[in-house]
């Protein structure tokens, strides 16, 4: 049964000017990311491709060409129709996670959850069984962001991320400053909630986190370079990083 | 080093830079106003008096044909005196003169038409050298029948309808005569005489009502208030009868007003020179908190807290002292301008602002010196910063305690939710919006309450300023009573009145008399009751003062050579002769041998707006036909506008108001920006979560108004609450010592609403910079 597309692009483009200077990050880009998949876009640094992830989420706008979520064309929406679009749609885990350090942890939750006028009982109840999930005890849920550790930190972001059930969630680099127990924890997260249908998408640089997808597609030169089917994750599956491996190195990586 | 951290420092600030400039421009400029026309018109009055020459004392009798021997003896009273330097004698003449302002209406004996006051009349021909007349402006054209009036005058009593050249139709002991405006010029004499040419003088010049005139000057090192006194107790001991301006009471009448209006501007001024530090001081804090990773990576490479902290502290001082550089150009720019329109009418001088050092250095210590003590103080937790905590850890203040309002348990909308989250959030900046509204809130009320009592309510201020609160006076060819007029429609309360002047523990004092106090409407009493019983008098507040007379005690008023003993009853309080005045029975009247001959009725209406006001006066002058010459109706100077203490009054009611709105817009400027500056980083991740621009305007707006409202209603009851007491405060030179002007409980709530009203919709467009606050900028930062 093939696969059905969420997000499709024709001939999209994004530009930066620095300096008096143009520079093309992303070039005439066709492609696809699909409905239930674990997709990866790796590339070397400074190769575009946190520049792809959010002109794909609406979070930036494309210089040129078309961006489709569902079917909907989000390449002209203004910063508002884009805004409403990403409450429902989009679910994302940054970096530097970005919890609002003046709020509690269940209320960086929350605040997330009732802009899509869920059921506020409904909703905290929601939340509640998605921080047991994520390994979040009750006692952190009153904390601030900065009393927690960085992996309790992502944890939340990812649950922030989902709460609202959307059709994908955006993660850019979500263990890029994360130890790696810390590391492991929140891609075993991101595996299960993919492996309970969820289509992530997720930028990253580390080989170890980019086995975690199925599809893993490799940008360079503002280019889709090539793609790898790893097929569902498996705990210790070597086969898979053999090929991950070897697919990278194909591409210079 | 330090150069291009300051350069950087205003890189990074510019916009609030710009803002903070313009607060203290708007403060430094009503500071230094207020003092250089203080300091100026002090200084003014005596070059002036000098260069007008003017008389220290002016000295008149009347002439009688069958008796010369009062004047006569006041001559010699004076050939002989030694305390006086020179002095010239002229003859004019004081007759009763009507101005006819409207030509259509000659034989109108209202108020609206023609003003009718006593006026002294000379020739130009005939004047001396002490206090000759210095012109402002004159024609060099040659009229056939020129008039030159006193330039307060023209712009006072001739209501500022005349212009050089122009055609002035006056009655002058009931003959008509019509002068062309030839001139106006400068004087500090109280009875400048309207100067005429010999033959117009020769026609309108009663002989059976001639006036001698003394111009004294007196030696240098007497004290002409003190002279005064003396020589009028001497003459009511000799018996002798003369009438006196004197010099320094005119200058207290000019200065008054003067007086006033810088107390305003320079209170106002300090009220935002506090807005501005409160300012400063939230915003080094909040720089210091933003910045807390830049200052620690500058101290590591090398810069010292004492630089560090030299950078904001320049910064802010370079900045007000640009302002108040900026200030003091539009000041001597403007001056000169104020001075024409506005000063020279209150004064009747003209007046050539000089720089005044004095006013700049006050000024410039008071506000560059403000901002550079709270620099220094704000700046002082730099010092204290560890370079390598502040790159790491930043601010270890940077923990919450309390999750107010939390998500879970709140209801309402979650904009409506994360308001009230923000609102309680930042105790310090709760305080410093809490302090600025209250400031906002004072102002406002203030400006409430004026506005209703001068621009809205004019009478009231009329009433508070004014003698016994009349608001109508009749004056009649003969003797006459008020009880019929008191059953005419519209008419609320009427009642005779004549005034004498007297002696009061040797001061002259105006006494108003009446049958029936009972009937006056209100005699402004501040203490006790009005007089009822012949031996009952009631003094103002500043005589009371002066002479430390209290409510109870026994007092002596001499008048003509007779003597009467009064008990006080009361203190009134009224601006008419600076409070010196008194008010007595009827009957008491005998005592000091005078019969009670009342030509005038004072009253007031039992309707409320200037037409009604008009039929009522019409329909008595038609009962009275002949009989009433002259009625004034209060309401005709309020619809004019002439008056030129309504005028400032008014012009003040605006300086509040402007004064209010420039507070909040600026003080919101910087608050705001500060807020959007600091929470950038949330704001960029609730839009990533699908926050809207409008939605986070609207939470940052509501978040503001709780502390907005709370300053508010503190500042607001503060000032309705003290309002009065602050009027009261900067009119008791005047002689009033209790205002009394209405304060209603809608007034305070009328400035919150009006506050809260104008902040929620400038903060809501001040705000719109949210909308540059991209999620991506965020992330790509």
């Amino acid at each position: 049964m093939p696969k059905k597309s969420i997000i499709r692009t024709e001939k999209l483009c994004k530009s930066f000017s620095t300096g008096g200077v143009q520079r093309h990050i992303i070039k005439n880009l066709d492609t696809e990311i699909y409905e239930g998949d674990f997709t990866v876009i790796m590339g070397s640094s400074g190769a575009g491709k946190s520049t792809l992830l959010y002109a794909l989420s609406g979070m930036d706008k494309a210089s040129m060409g078309q961006v489709y979520f569902s079917d909907r064309n989000i390449t002209n929406f203004t910063s508002d129709q884009l805004a409403i679009f990403r409450r429902k749609h989009c679910g994302f885990v940054f970096q530097q996670v970005y919890l609002m350090e003046t709020m509690s942890v269940m209320d960086n939750v929350l605040t997330a959850g009732l802009l899509t006028g869920q059921n506020k009982k409904q909703l905290a109840a929601k939340a509640k069984d998605l921080f047991k999930k994520v390994g979040i005890g009750p006692e952190l849920w009153r904390k601030f962001p900065n009393q927690l550790s960085g992996g309790e930190a992502q944890r939340v972001g990812i649950v922030r991320a989902v709460i609202n059930s959307p059709d994908m969630v955006f993660a850019d680099e979500p263990t890029g400053s994360l130890n790696s127990s810390s590391s492991d924890a929140v891609l075993n997260i991101l595996t299960e909630i993919n492996q309970n249908g969820q289509s992530i998408l997720m930028v990253t640089h580390d080989m170890k986190s980019a086995r975690r997808g199925n599809r893993i597609i490799y940008f360079k030169d503002g280019t889709i370079c090539g793609e790898c089917d790893l097929g569902p994750y498996k705990t210790g599956d070597k086969e898979r990083h053999d090929k991950l491996r070897a697919f990278l190195t194909e591409m210079g990586w | 080093m330090l150069t291009k951290l300051i350069k950087s420092n205003f890189r990074n600030d510019l916009s609030h830079m710009i803002s903070f400039v313009l607060i203290v421009v708007l403060s430094s400029f009503m500071l230094q106003f207020g003092l250089c026309i203080v300091m100026g018109y002090n200084n003014h009055y005596d070059t002036k008096a000098e260069e007008l020459n003017s008389a220290d004392v002016i000295l008149y009798v009347y002439q009688y044909d069958d008796d010369v021997s009062n004047e006569e003896n006041v001559a010699n009273y004076i050939e002989n005196d030694p305390s006086i330097e020179t002095y010239e004698e002229q003859m004019f003449t004081i007759c009763e003169c009507e101005v006819i302002f409207n030509e259509d209406n000659f034989d109108s004996i209202s108020s609206e038409d023609k003003e009718t006051f006593n006026m002294r009349f000379g020739a130009l021909d005939d004047y001396g050298e002490i206090g000759a007349p210095m012109f402002i402006e004159r024609s060099d054209e040659e009229y056939a029948n020129p008039i030159y009036l006193p330039y307060i005058a023209l712009k006072g009593r001739f209501r500022n309808k005349y212009s050089i050249g122009d055609e002035i139709k006056m009655k002058i002991n009931g003959k008509e005569y019509s002068f062309t405006l030839a001139g106006s010029y400068e004087t500090l004499s109280g009875a400048s005489p309207v100067y005429l040419s010999s033959y117009d003088f020769i026609q309108i010049k009663d002989d059976d009502n001639m006036n001698r005139f003394f111009d004294i000057q007196l030696k240098d090192g007497v004290n002409t208030e003190e002279y005064v006194q003396a020589m009028l107790a001497d003459f009511n001991i000799k018996g002798l009868d003369a009438y006196y301006y004197s010099l320094p009471e005119t200058i207290k009448a000019s200065l008054y007003m003067i007086n006033i209006v810088s107390a305003i501007l320079c209170v106002f001024a300090v009220i935002i020179t506090l807005v501005v530090v409160t300012v400063i001081y939230f915003r080094i804090s909040n720089s210091i908190e933003q910045n807390i990773v830049n200052l620690g990576a500058l101290k590591s490479l090398g810069y010292t807290g004492s630089q560090l902290r030299l950078a904001q502290i320049l910064e802010f001082t370079i900045t007000s002292s640009v302002g108040f550089a900026i200030s003091t150009v539009l000041l001597y720019i403007s001056l000169p301008i104020f001075e024409e329109r506005l000063l020279r009418r209150m004064t009747g001088t003209i007046w050539k602002p000089p720089f005044n050092l004095t006013a700049f250095l006050i000024t410039g210590a008071f506000t560059v010196g403000a901002t550079m003590i709270v620099s220094y103080l704000s700046t002082m937790r730099i010092s204290t910063i560890d370079p390598v905590t502040a790159i790491r850890f930043g601010l270890k203040s940077h923990t919450f305690k309390k999750n107010s309002f939390p998500v879970e348990i709140t209801s309402g909308p979650i904009v409506w939710i994360l308001s009230l989250k923000s609102a309680f959030r930042n105790k310090k900046q709760n305080l410093l919006i809490i302090f600025i509204m209250a400031v906002v809130g004072i102002t406002l009320s203030i400006s409430v309450f004026f506005t209703y009592n001068i621009a809205y309510k004019t009478m009231n201020l009329y009433k508070l300023l004014s003698d016994t609160s009349s608001e109508a006076s009749l004056f009649f060819e003969e003797n006459t009573d008020a009880e019929d007029i008191r059953d005419i429609p519209g008419v609320d309360k009427a009642w005779t009145e004549m005034s004498i002047v007297a002696t009061i523990k040797g001061t002259l004092t105006e006494i108003t008399v009446s049958d029936d106090w009972a009937y006056v409407n209100n005699m402004n009493l501040t203490e006790g009751r009005v007089p009822v019983l012949s031996n009952e008098i009631v003094i103002g507040n500043t005589l009371a003062d002066n002479c430390d007379i209290k409510v109870g005690d026994e007092i002596e008023v001499a008048c003509s050579g007779y003597e009467g003993t009064y008990v006080v009853t009361g203190l009134c309080q009224t601006t008419y002769n600076f409070g010196v005045v008194a008010r007595m029975t009827a009957d008491g009247l005998e005592a000091l041998n005078i019969e009670y001959s009342p030509h005038w009725v004072e009253m007031t209406f039992s309707v409320t707006d200037y037409e009604s006001s008009k039929n009522v006066l019409e329909n008595i002058q038609e009962i009275y036909g002949d009989k009433l010459y002259y009625y004034s109706n209060a309401y005709d100077y309020i619809k004019n506008g002439d008056d030129v203490d309504l005028m400032v009054a008014k012009a003040l009611c605006f300086v509040f108001i402007i004064v209010s709105i420039v507070i909040i817009f600026l003080s919101m400027v910087l608050l705001v920006k500060t807020i959007i500056i600091k929470s950038q980083k949330e704001i960029g991740i609730k839009k990533s979560l699908g926050f809207t621009s409008s939605q986070l305007r609207m939470e940052l707006t509501l978040s503001l108004m709780p502390n907005i409202v709370i300053g508010l209603a503190i500042g607001s009851l503060i000032g309705f609450m003290n309002a009065n007491r602050f009027l009261s405060l900067i009119l008791k030179n005047l002689g009033i010592y209790r205002s009394t002007l209405e304060e209603l409980p809608w007034m305070p709530l009328a400035s919150v609403v009006s506050g809260t009203v104008v902040t929620f919709i400038l903060v809501w467009f001040l705000s719109h910079r949210i909308k540059k606050i991209s999620a991506y900028k965020l992330i790509r930062e």
